[in-house]
């Protein structure tokens, strides 16, 4: 799953949205009363309802599957074989290293030594491929396979100050 | 059975010190509001390299940009609920009055942190930023809090007056809430009816009140820090409850917007108006609604217990069958096919639900673990929370300032207004769809410098909230003929 594939879906449910919406708008002057339509909503109620809620239920099951959390990811990616430690500061990342192979599986370990960051990589094409929140105190384990070679850059995604944006660093796959 | 449910006006005049108060809290939240639309607007021309002024000065705007939306927001909704309420409750200008002046100490506050102190950490200041902000005072952290508890407290007020007035008005809590509508048997012919804004007050009051004590919760700690009481705060359970505050006080205000309309749209459609069972249901999933979902905004904390990304990962999904089958489906049974008669509030209500879903089909998605991976702190968060906004919340909330100010001086609207209030939308949609699209290309929120390849998206955005000023000013141009006398139909009772 990519941004893309996330787009297109929320575009096509808006789109599915707008019409059902134009239909209502559209309908207004063709007057009915309002029993009827009322009766006929609540018809629509119970029949969506069942499917709807199944529906979400499903996918709930795949949601935390596919999330992005150490005991899920040990098994849809597998077990980490190089670790690498991610310190953050005002406004700065410290890795202990700046290279990484490519097709293994990889542990960062992100912490902070100040305030809240985010710790997103984003690949050579600049697209966000990973996360996870840099906080005092704590050690977030983020596990991912790096598939591309090429320079992976490191953007702050929580805002944490008047250089939030320039808080970057690189890391090169290969 | 209510009394006022689909006759007469959706406010209540006779008590006219109160709808004068109504009026001061809607305006005071139009007029916040506008300013702080100009100040979204100057960062969407930086960032589309149009006009670019400083990081310090930018994330000082992006500041009070987003504390001023929210709160003004909040207290033009609140003011909405007074009128209507005005109807059929009885309320204290006294505490009515009260919240306000509390309420509205947060803007020097507000002001202070951000202008004089130099603040600059975001409105949701996020522990432990404001106290080591690198270019601000601690002091000037502090004040920031200080401006939350001046919300927070203000709010509370209003809260637990609201409450009060409608538990009293039913004869106890569980009536209020409708309870008696939602397990009636056939054989229990007599269930005692809340009007749907009563119920809608009670139940926003409850989640306005827990909100509330999430907010201290966090606040005492972080003031004790301050005070050199404590050495720091747990950087994850202030955040959880930072979130808790921050989230519910946000999300609350939409509700509240759309109890407006359970009252407004029987005057274009002349249906509506009962607390059928739905509607019971509906208000009352809201307060779990509401309030369950805050971890959301802590998916990416691996650390956080697994426990409560799964409540709020089912939290947040649950209110898509919620309000898609109970609240919109409701709305738009009372819309379709009823010969809705066309004004601009009318035109707002309409727009209003096309926006909320709209924003809601953004919100779900993103509330989906692994979709929040590759979204979270992009610009598809403010995408989901400004259709809210922009085409939820300030559709509902102006559609009915702008019945109020119109019915009560009975200065009637031109036709021509309606084609700014559909603008408004048109215009609205447009500003949004370049938000997602540019959250879908991975470009970070809160960014007070775009990288060159970005700055196309900015530069889309601009004419579409241009037009979005423009297409409010029109409808302003219209509004402010009523408002000398609607302000003289309030105020000294009759």
């Amino acid at each position: 799953m990519t941004q893309k594939d996330i787009l297109i879906l929320f575009l096509v449910l808006s789109a599915i949205w707008t019409a059902i919406w134009f239909k209502v708008i559209l309908s207004i002057p063709n007057i009915q009363p309002e029993e009827e339509v009322t009766k006929n909503a609540n018809t629509l109620r119970r029949r969506l309802a069942f499917p709807m809620i199944a529906t979400l239920v499903i996918l709930l099951t795949a949601v935390f599957y596919w999330s992005p959390y150490p005991v899920f990811r040990e098994h849809t990616i597998g077990k980490p074989e190089v670790t690498v430690n991610v310190n953050s500061f005002q406004w700065g990342w410290i890795l202990d290293t700046d290279t990484l192979p490519a097709h293994k599986v990889v542990e960062f370990n992100v912490t902070s030594r100040d305030v809240n960051h985010g710790f997103a990589i984003y690949n050579s094409e600049g697209r966000l491929v990973a996360q996870t929140q840099a906080m005092p105190g704590y050690i977030n384990k983020l596990i991912f396979k790096f598939d591309e070679p090429g320079e992976y850059t490191i953007r702050c995604l929580e805002y944490c100050g008047v250089s939030h944006h320039v808080m970057l660093a690189t890391f090169t796959v290969d | 059975m209510s009394d006022h449910s689909i006759d007469g006006p959706a406010y209540g005049s006779e008590n006219r010190p109160i709808l004068r108060i109504a009026l001061v809290y809607m305006l005071t939240g139009f007029v916040i509001f506008l300013i702080m639309g100009i100040l979204g607007l100057i960062m969407r021309l930086d960032h589309a390299g149009w006009w670019v002024i400083s990081p310090n000065w930018f994330y000082r705007i992006m500041t009070l940009h987003g504390a001023g939306m929210v709160a003004s927001l909040l207290m033009a909704a609140l003011g909405g609920i007074i009128a209507i309420l005005n109807r059929t409750v009885k309320l204290s200008a006294r505490w009515l009055w009260s919240a306000y002046v509390v309420y509205s100490l947060s803007v020097p506050f507000l002001l202070y942190a951000v202008l004089i102190g130099g603040f600059s950490g975001g409105w949701t200041a996020l522990d432990p930023l404001p106290y080591h902000g690198m270019t601000w005072s601690k002091s000037a952290g502090v004040m920031m809090y200080v401006t939350f508890l001046a919300v927070g407290v203000g709010f509370l007020i209003y809260c637990v007056h609201i409450f009060d007035a409608v538990r009293r008005k039913a004869g106890g809590v569980r009536r209020a809430l409708a309870w008696e509508v939602i397990f009636s048997r056939k054989s229990n012919s007599q269930p005692y009816e809340p009007e749907v804004a009563e119920l809608a007050a009670i139940v926003t009051a409850i989640i306005g009140i827990v909100t509330v004590i999430g907010g201290v919760l966090v606040l005492v700690p972080l003031f004790a820090e301050a005070a050199g009481l404590v050495k720091s705060v747990n950087p994850l359970y202030s955040k959880n409850f930072i979130m808790l505050f921050g989230h519910s006080i946000a999300n609350v205000t939409i509700y509240i917007a759309v109890a407006l309309v359970y009252g407004l749209l029987p005057v274009y459609t002349k249906r509506g108006g009962h607390t059928t069972k739905f509607v019971a249901l509906a208000w009352n999933f809201t307060i779990i609604l509401v309030l369950t979902p805050p971890p959301h905004h802590l998916y990416q904390d691996f650390a956080q217990p697994l426990g409560l990304a799964i409540i709020g990962q089912v939290a947040s999904w649950s209110i898509a069958p919620s309000v898609l089958l109970l609240t919109i489906l409701g709305n738009l049974s009372y819309i379709y096919r009823s010969g809705m008669r066309w004004a601009v509030p009318s035109v707002m209500i309409a727009l209003g639900f096309w926006g909320w879903v709209f924003g809601g089909i953004g919100g779900t998605i993103d509330s989906a673990i692994p979709a929040n991976q590759l979204l979270h702190n992009t610009l598809w968060v403010p995408a989901h929370f400004h259709a809210y906004y922009l085409l939820g919340v300030t559709t509902f909330v102006w559609g009915y300032l702008f019945y109020l100010i119109s019915d009560l001086s009975g200065v009637r609207e031109k036709a021509s207004t309606k084609i700014a209030a559909w603008l408004y939308g048109i215009a609205g949609a447009g500003f949004l769809l370049v938000f997602f699209f540019s959250g879908a290309d991975s470009i970070p929120r809160r960014y007070a410098v775009h990288l060159p390849e970005w700055n196309l998206y900015a530069a889309i955005a601009v004419p579409f909230v241009l037009l979005t000023i423009a297409s409010l000013l029109w409808i302003i141009a219209d509004m402010i003929r009523g408002l000398r006398g609607a302000w003289r139909n309030t105020g000294a009772t009759k």
